[in-house]
């Protein structure tokens, strides 16, 4: 049985909730096996570039209470996924670590180095495996989607190595099988403009109108961070927008599984998700 | 990343025509503000080092400049040289909720960004749509981390 200590991040309590409700119900049905820890914020570029130790020591924190339990980490927000990544490389570096562990030890804590960090779509496809999930499909989900990446989890490739960072494929992989119809869209990996929203909230806007006009002709638009769901789902609301549901990955695989839609928070997004689910069920 | 590699840029732009900011804002062009840098030499107050969204989309240079992290060296100056504009005032806002809550509260992170503008976020239909659904957090608590949090950065602060 695969067993991981559960990362969710900072907006799984808030803004994103059916992110977290829905990646839950999914594994609980995979029998994936989360194990709560308590993690902090990944702090992002923003702590990185205010104190970079801090920073270090603040994933350092993250990934040695995964270590403790001798489980690799998953986490489902593609900033806490890079963060980690970007960390755990620097960490590797002896001189590195053992000043990071000098400020975990007034903690009581110790970081090794043995310990991977996974995203919840890396999860599914690679450790899970297609195969497996097709073995759990309960009803097809014929829908055209449309996958959306952003950033993080693809860029930059030395650092995150996870999918072809211009063209990946592993939400598509999975997708199809659920009897989804892919609807390509040009500026799947391109930037949601989150971390910009509050400086130049109108250049974000803008950047969010560009990846919306991509998915065109979709029935729904499927993401991997919570940063660019928000941005996409309450983006369009906000800019009066044809409305196109945008999916958590794990609320569409949640559909196909045959999970209930209130247990995968479909009635918590922004954009309703009423007329896709019609089609679904 | 040193701030001098931007002396080997030869201007082809390629980082420009990849930046999603930069199809949006004419404000934000990589290519000019490496040029800037390399004529004018930097300006720690420029508010246009802000607009990166930290994407890695520029990472294409045939010249090996990454303008990426060369925005991030220059807002880690800015930072630590006490410039006060909008993206300092972001940076102290996040660091301060991080240090009080030990994870990132968004309202409370809001509010104290925007004060009473954070309303003006969202139209109100939206924002009520938000609240109603469980998605903003007004009474947060500390996390279980908090206090190991603070010692981390009351730490490395003092380091």
């Amino acid at each position: 049985m695969l067993r991981y200590a559960y990362l969710p991040g900072c907006s799984a309590e808030s803004s994103s909730l059916e992110y977290d409700m829905s990646t839950r119900a999914v594994c609980k049905k995979l029998g994936i096996e989360l194990v709560d820890i308590p993690f902090n914020c990944c702090g992002t570029h923003i702590v990185e570039e205010f104190n970079e130790k801090a920073w270090l020591a603040l994933n350092a924190r993250n990934l040695a209470l995964a270590e403790e339990l001798g489980l690799d980490v998953v986490t489902i927000c593609s900033s806490c996924f890079f963060n980690m990544k970007k960390a755990k490389a620097m960490l590797e570096r002896e001189e590195v670590k053992s000043e990071v562990n000098e400020v975990l030890e007034r903690i009581g804590k110790k970081y090794e180095g043995n310990v991977e960090v996974k995203h919840i779509l890396g999860v599914l496809v690679d450790d899970y495996g297609i195969d497996g999930i097709i073995r759990n499909v309960e009803r097809l989900v014929e829908v055209k989607a449309s996958p959306y990446y952003g950033c993080l989890i693809v860029r930059p490739e030395e650092i995150v190595r996870f999918d072809n960072t211009e063209d990946p494929k592993k939400m598509e992989k999975l997708l199809e099988n659920l009897g989804c119809e892919i609807a390509d869209n040009p500026f799947k990996t391109d930037c949601c403009g989150a971390p910009i929203m509050l400086i130049d909230k109108e250049s974000h806007l803008r950047m969010v109108k560009r990846i919306l006009e991509g998915a065109e002709g979709a029935d729904c638009i499927v993401t991997v961070c919570p940063l660019c769901h928000y941005a996409l789902d309450v983006g369009q609301a906000v800019l009066g927008m044809p409305e196109i549901p945008v999916l958590h990955v794990t609320q569409i695989v949640g559909l196909a599984l045959g999970i209930e839609e209130k247990e995968l928070g479909l009635d918590k997004n922004i954009t309703p998700t009423e007329k896709l689910l019609e089609k679904v069920i | 990343m040193n701030v001098s590699d931007i002396q080997r840029c030869y201007q082809c732009g390629t980082c420009t025509g990849d930046c999603p900011v930069a199809w949006v804002n004419e404000e934000f062009n990589p290519r000019r503000i490496v040029l800037s840098l390399q004529v004018n030499g930097q300006d720690l107050g420029n508010e246009a080092y802000w607009l990166c969204a930290m994407c890695f989309k520029c990472l294409r240079c045939p010249r090996d400049v990454k303008p990426v992290e060369i925005f991030s060296e220059l807002r880690k100056m800015a930072i630590s040289g006490g410039v006060e504009n909008v993206g300092t005032k972001l940076v102290k806002a996040f660091v301060d909720v991080v240090k009080e809550y030990g994870r990132l509260v968004e309202t409370k992170f809001m509010l104290k960004f925007m004060g009473i503008e954070s309303i003006k976020m969202l139209p109100p239909s939206i924002a009520f749509k938000m609240w109603r659904n469980g998605k903003v957090s007004i009474s947060a608590k500390k996390s279980e981390c908090a206090e190991e949090v603070r010692k981390i950065f009351e730490v490395c602060e003092n380091a």
